[in-house]
């Protein structure tokens, strides 16, 4: 509440409803003052887009680094704000530059996160497998699963992005979105069905 | 339309996208296909498995990105070092120097642990098992870390978490959450229900193919390493009971209230370095003058 008081942005409004897809989009105001480094208009944007951020790299390099690249994504975010002209949605403009930022990380890593050794499915540990929990089973081949297909399901499935957003988020055509979703989508119930999953 | 062309369109009806004309053809298509429809019903049930993901726990709070976006730095650990950078160098030197000394000088290793119950019945079966199932975890473990894996997996009902979900479930922080010793990045965590205790047991590499094996348990387990000839050392200011197996070594000491061991070191420099990291996490780092052996 003390930043609260001190910050010229105070009482600023936080959002506006995008006309298209009646989500929250940070107000014209808000935009502005962060641009200026206004750092309670920094701590709203943060506020707004803290979650799904970080659900976003929770899911897609796992937990371990999913804070420290929360935070990375964000500070990269408040550098390069000024690049933000609104010719997309912000909403869209900020998942891309976390997605960026994702699977840069994963290309610098050497090997798949979370792990290649979690145990087979076949041989002994099958009954490990019957032990695990249905989104456990949908963790575990999630992990697996190539890391484009993994974020564009991500994105449909966790983050509710339409299509139009999509294309935007990851600038590639609607037709390549929905041929990436359906090869995702074939994936993952091929591998659930491998370990037993019934649809 | 054919099975092709609807096989295509089908994310994209799934998530409600295609065009009214389309969507009402492949509807058609899918009234009459059952393979198609099939494949509809796997996405369908996928999206509602999807949503019962758990939600991760907290995204880091404001005030850890304030800090970055100020050039704050973090608050530092409690660490109480009380000689320069040089002469810390020089003590753990010196300690390295006096464990290799003992090991040759006990012609590597005299110090047997066959501390396994004399009580007849199943805590002695349990014994006798544990230094069985984990001797075939050492020895596997150096050339087939995998199948290493499988022994402890399907003897002690080995699940695969996420160290949040182990932490979640644990009485406990587990040291695992404060992240891997530097150089290593996690691969893998498994939580084991041991005679002792439910025991995490988490498993990092590095980029020279190194592996390490992190178990932390709530009660000492000399009986792990069976009669496995093991040294004890103080590291770190710390009574560590060291074994080797292949040209690794596998360690463990009493971190806080409970026990960490550790397979896999490359030598005693490692040992010393991977106690003082989880020393440093469990915020009790005593670094003592004079390392000592016993």
């Amino acid at each position: 509440m003390k930043d609260m008081k001190k910050s010229p942005s105070r009482g600023i409004k936080s959002c506006d409803e995008d006309e298209l897809t009646g989500r929250a989009e940070p107000a014209a105001t808000l935009l502005n003052a962060c641009q200026n480094g206004d750092r309670e208009a920094q701590r709203q944007i943060y506020e707004l887009y803290k979650k799904p951020m970080y659900q976003l790299t929770f899911r897609l390099v796992g937990p371990q680094e999913a804070a420290d690249l929360t935070q990375q994504i964000f500070l990269q975010l408040f550098q390069k704000i000024d690049q933000f002209a609104g010719r997309s949605r912000f909403r869209t403009w900020l998942y891309r530059l976390a997605v960026n930022e994702c699977l840069q990380h994963l290309r610098r890593q050497k090997r798949t996160v979370p792990g290649r050794l979690v145990a087979d499915p076949v041989d002994s540990s099958v009954s490990e497998i019957d032990r695990l929990e249905q989104h456990e089973l949908l963790e575990h081949v999630l992990s697996r699963l190539e890391p484009d297909l993994r974020t564009i399901f991500l994105l449909k499935e966790v983050e509710h992005l339409s299509y139009a957003e999509l294309v935007e988020t990851l600038e590639i055509p609607e037709g390549t979105v929905a041929s990436r979703l359906n090869r995702a989508r074939t994936q993952l119930k091929a591998s659930l069905i491998e370990l037993g999953w019934e649809p | 339309m054919n099975c092709e062309t609807a096989r295509d369109l089908l994310s994209a009806y799934h998530d409600n996208e295609l065009s009214p004309e389309t969507a009402e053809r492949l509807s058609q298509h899918l009234a009459d296909c059952r393979v198609c429809r099939e494949e509809l019903t796997g996405f369908r049930s996928l999206s509602r498995l999807t949503v019962s993901l758990p939600e991760p726990s907290a995204p880091p709070s404001w005030s850890a990105v304030e800090e970055q976006l100020t050039g704050q730095p973090s608050q530092p650990l409690a660490v109480q070092v009380t000689g320069p950078e040089k002469s810390s160098r020089q003590r753990r030197g010196i300690a390295i120097a006096l464990s290799l000394v003992a090991m040759l000088a006990v012609g590597l290793f005299w110090f047997l642990n066959g501390e396994e119950s004399d009580e007849p019945g199943e805590s002695h079966d349990h014994g006798k098992h544990l230094a069985v199932n984990f001797d075939r975890y050492l020895t596997l473990f150096p050339d087939q870390p995998q199948k290493a894996q499988q022994v402890l997996v399907s003897h002690y009902r080995g699940k695969a978490v996420t160290i949040e979900q182990a932490a979640a479930r644990l009485p406990y922080r587990p040291l695992a959450a404060a992240g891997p010793p530097p150089g290593y990045e996690l691969d893998a965590a498994y939580l084991l229900d041991m005679p002792c205790c439910q025991c995490l047991q988490a498993i990092y590499g590095d980029s020279a193919g190194g592996q390490l094996a992190l178990f932390e348990h709530e009660a000492d387990q000399p009986i792990w390493f069976g009669k496995r000839p093991a040294l004890t050392a103080e590291c770190a200011g710390m009574n560590c009971r060291i074994v080797q197996f292949d040209s690794r070594l596998a360690f463990t000491c009493p971190l806080g209230p409970r026990y960490a061991t550790v397979i896999g070191a490359r030598d005693l420099e490692e040992v010393i370095r991977i106690v003082e990291y989880y020393q440093l996490q469990n915020n009790q780092v005593s670094l003592r003058p004079r390392p000592t052996l016993h």
